[in-house]
């Protein structure tokens, strides 16, 4: 795959940070707020003092007018692992430029600003099985680690996101942000996986790339159209009638995938191959706080 | 505009294959989708079913017939044909003898002022037809007539000069005659060295001269008739206009030996350096100058020593008559299988007589002539019949003396050398176009063998025999001189002077060296060493200032010419193929991923 980034959007990334919606529970601190308040710059609460308490805490203003010892407790910034999984199925070729290549430049500019905020990011793609993982590690080391497996590794199989997503979450210990690239043409199905790293507490993400050709096909005359992952084919005459047709039947797949990650809670972000990276991160993800 | 094969326009017919290709391509379109179950069910248009091709198989198409009618085109052949001013025929000879190798200023030698002459003929008298030869002692034509003058220049590009020497010029007007004739040229121009006087009609002489010479112009290497070793025989010709006084080196297998020798501007000198060491046959002269003709400052010499003879013996062994043999030439018993050069015939009868050259002692042949029974008659000194025999050549039949021997009576002609007692001693028979020689007594019976004159007479004898080389014969050859070697015996192999083997046909007897140098022969009877020279006439380039004949005004008048454009569209053609796999790689990527 060709990771479709470069020096100068990386750069405009910089200043972002990833984030979560909910509140993430880890031993080591880090900068994604956790559900335990703790210690960081960002306020939370009073509470009395009980014995025991850190005396730098205590706030004497308080004390002074209220004649309480109370302490101030802060947000605990908890350290959030950030898993990027990139679907690598045989659709995955498809469009120009590819989806694949389309999902490899999203996932690097997502690690790069996992890892720029500190945070350990690993990268898993999968088909109808996981490939070679690369675990969550923090450092701009694991960068170039993730940039090359991107660029070795092709689209390959079929889907089989259930398989692959339980496969995740029986490899990985920790929850953690699951930020999911995929078509979602997963004849398996999908949801089984989806609520399986649910369950797990994982915090998810799902990014739906499809390519132009795909969502405003220009075709006439009689075609014949090839599963690339099945091999299945279909022949058709096809016409203004058929390509409405399908229009609708895409729109219907769409509305359905919607549905299901909002029945989930979880956040879907809708993109095609021609929609410039720097604008999916500045406008949506920044607009649906996925980053911050 | 004409076409040499109108047929090939038939061809255009396959226009008719790649259309229906493209529209059976178009039949079908593949699409590779991520899923087919989008597509599966969808109303059809039924007014989409008939093929149409489509929008990337349209340029391909267009440019696969455009490539086909540049093909087709180009196979046809046509051609041009414009008025335009030219000669009829222009005829250009280029001497290739070694001479214009002679250097006439840096980086440029006669040869290559000669091609680059040339070029510019060909520039400024366009001709419709155009000849190129090459002209030496084996002058051939290069380019036949031809309306192709890109064709002329590239030859012109891969000439060569020769080692050869200089040609005949009736040869190059046979030539002439066999492209077309002197008349169907309206210029023939040789382009040489020399000045030429003998010319075929029409054709003017351009002097491409320049350079000087120093130059070895003869070498040759005699034994020492009375002492070791070999004098070598030097003629040293300087072209100059200064006094010269070079270094010149002999060498053969072994040894050296290096000569000084003056030589006055402008003049030939000769000269003999003893060479005492040499026993050597391959012998090489340098001549140590920097001139502007190198090839002949080295010249080549094979010395042609005497061989083995090889004896076939009958009868019993002469030890006398064997040393005698021994001291004339180096000699070698023959079996009887193997063919000789003497048959040595010691007391016996002979009813039938051997091939080959025959010496006979004390034995007769019945079918020319016998002895009268075993009884011998008393002898005496030695009487020569002819004392200026050939055969007697520094012999004194005076000191020989013969004690007995028997009457002999001949039935073919029969010349007496020696005789005794009024009785043959030593006669010559000539049988059948060879000559047997007869001592009609046991040589014990004489004083012969233990006397000076055994081994000058038993020499002669061979000589007369056999064919002994010449202990003075000297050879070499020049280049492009047919060696026949056939009376050396069968030719087995040769190899040029760098050692490389040259390509003989089955019972090839003769071959024709292109360079100079030391050639190894090898034959049935040994190896032995040709020398080959550049011949003597290439080391004068000094020529007779002959001023050249006016060239006669050529006429030029309007003339057809042919233009052919067959290339033109046979570039064209690949060059729409190249357009076409650009295109088929541009616009098919999609369906080269199904």
């Amino acid at each position: 795959m060709k990771p479709q980034v470069n020096a100068a959007f990386l750069a405009r990334l910089a200043t972002l940070r990833l984030s979560t919606r909910g509140r993430r529970t880890s031993q080591l601190a880090g900068g994604h707020p956790s559900r335990r308040a703790g210690v960081s710059l960002e306020f939370l609460d009073y509470r009395s003092y009980f014995p025991g308490d850190d005396f730098r805490y205590i706030d004497w203003n308080a004390f002074g007018r209220l004649d309480r010892l109370l302490v101030r407790s802060f947000v605990h910034e908890s350290d959030m692992p950030v898993y990027l999984l990139v679907d690598l199925s045989a659709s995955m070729s498809l469009g120009a430029p590819s989806k694949a290549d389309y999902a490899a430049g999203l996932a690097a500019a997502l690690a790069y600003v996992g890892l720029r905020g500190l945070d350990r990011v690993g990268l898993y793609l999968f088909s109808k099985a996981l490939h070679a993982p690369l675990p969550p590690t923090r450092g701009m080391a694991q960068m170039s680690r993730i940039l090359k497996r991107l660029e070795i590794d092709v689209p390959r199989g079929h889907t089989s996101m259930d398989h692959a997503l339980e496969q995740f979450v029986a490899a990985t210990s920790e929850t953690g942000l699951v930020i999911l690239v995929s078509d979602f043409f997963a004849p398996g199905g999908r949801e089984r996986g989806l609520d399986t790293l649910l369950r797990r507490g994982h915090d998810v993400v799902a990014v739906h790339v499809l390519a132009r050709e795909e969502i405003d096909p220009k075709l006439a005359g009689r075609t014949q159209f090839i599963d690339v992952e099945t091999g299945h084919n279909v022949t058709l005459a096809v016409g203004e009638q058929t390509l409405a047709e399908y229009r609708e039947r895409l729109a219907t797949f769409r509305a359905e995938l919607a549905q299901s990650m909002r029945h989930r809670s979880i956040l879907l972000f809708e993109t095609t191959t021609d929609r410039p990276l720097a604008r999916l991160f500045h406008e949506d993800f920044r607009a649906r706080g996925l980053v911050r | 505009m004409s076409f040499a094969h109108p047929a090939a326009f038939a061809l255009f017919a396959l226009a008719a294959i790649l259309i229906f290709l493209a529209f059976l391509r178009a039949l079908t379109r593949p699409q590779p989708v991520s899923s087919v179950a989008l597509w599966s069910g969808l109303t059809q248009s039924p007014e989409r079913q008939r093929p149409k091709l489509h929008r990337w198989a349209e340029p391909i198409l267009f440019a696969q017939l455009l490539a086909l009618a540049a093909m087709v085109f180009a196979v046809t052949q046509p051609a041009r044909r414009s008025q335009e001013s030219a000669l009829r025929g222009l005829a250009i000879v280029v001497d290739e003898t070694a001479s214009m190798r002679t250097t006439i200023e840096p980086g440029v030698t006669r040869f290559a002022r000669a091609v680059e002459r040339a070029r510019e003929l060909l520039a400024e008298s366009p001709a419709s037809r155009v000849t190129l030869l090459q002209f030496s002692s084996r002058s051939h034509v290069v380019v036949p007539p031809t309306d192709d003058v890109a064709a002329v220049e590239r030859a012109l590009a891969r000439l060569e000069p020769s080692w050869r020497g200089d040609g005949n010029t009736s040869d190059l007007l046979n030539l002439l005659t066999a492209t077309g004739g002197t008349e169907s040229y309206d210029r023939l121009v040789l382009l040489s060295d020399r000045a030429w006087s003998d010319l075929p009609p029409g054709m003017t002489a351009e002097r491409i001269g320049g350079g000087h010479n120093v130059g070895l112009i003869a070498f040759t290497v005699r034994e020492n008739p009375s002492g070791p070793g070999v004098s070598a025989f030097l003629e040293v010709r300087n072209e100059t206009a200064t006094d010269v006084a070079p270094r010149v080196t002999i060498r053969d297998e072994a040894s050296a030996v290096t000569v000084t020798l003056p030589v006055g501007a402008e003049t030939s000198e000769r000269f003999v350096s003893p060479f005492p060491a040499s026993r050597g046959v391959r012998f090489t002269a340098t001549l140590a100058i920097d001139d502007d003709f190198a090839a002949d400052n080295v010249r080549f010499f094979s010395l042609d020593r005497p061989s083995t003879l090889r004896v076939r013996w009958i009868g019993e062994e002469n030890a006398y008559l064997r040393a005698a043999l021994d001291s004339s030439l180096q000699t070698e018993l023959a079996r009887a299988s193997e063919p000789a050069d003497l048959t040595v015939v010691v007391g016996r009868t002979l009813d039938q007589l051997p091939p080959g050259d025959l010496l006979l002692v004390a034995s007769d042949v019945p079918s020319l002539y016998r002895f009268a029974g075993t009884t011998l008659l008393p002898g005496g000194d030695a009487r020569a019949e002819d004392p200026a025999h050939p055969l007697l050549a520094g012999v004194d039949p005076a000191g020989i003396y013969v004690e007995s021997l028997p009457e002999t009576f001949f039935f073919a002609p029969v010349e007496r050398i020696l005789t005794a007692n009024g009785l043959p001693f030593l006669s010559a028979i000539e049988d059948g176009g060879r000559t047997l020689y007869v001592f009609s007594t046991d040589l014990r019976a004489t004083n012969l063998p233990i006397t000076v004159e055994f081994p000058v007479l038993v020499r002669n004898v061979l000589a007369s025999v056999t064919r002994i080389p010449g202990a003075l014969v000297h050879t070499w050859r020049t280049v492009g001189e047919l060696l026949e070697v056939a009376e050396a015996g069968g030719l087995r192999r040769v190899r040029d002077p760098d050692g490389r083997e040259i390509a003989l046909e089955p019972g090839q007897t003769a071959f024709l060296p292109e360079r100079p140098g030391l050639y190894d022969v090898e034959t049935d009877r040994g190896t032995q060493a040709l020398a080959v020279n550049v011949p003597t006439e290439e080391s004068s380039s000094a020529l007779p200032d002959v001023a050249s004949a006016a060239a006669p005004a050529a006429s030029v008048a309007p003339v057809d010419v042919l233009r052919r454009l067959w290339p033109l569209f046979a570039w064209i053609a690949l060059l729409l193929l190249a357009v076409e796999a650009g295109l088929y790689v541009r616009f098919d990527a999609t369906r080269r991923l199904a």
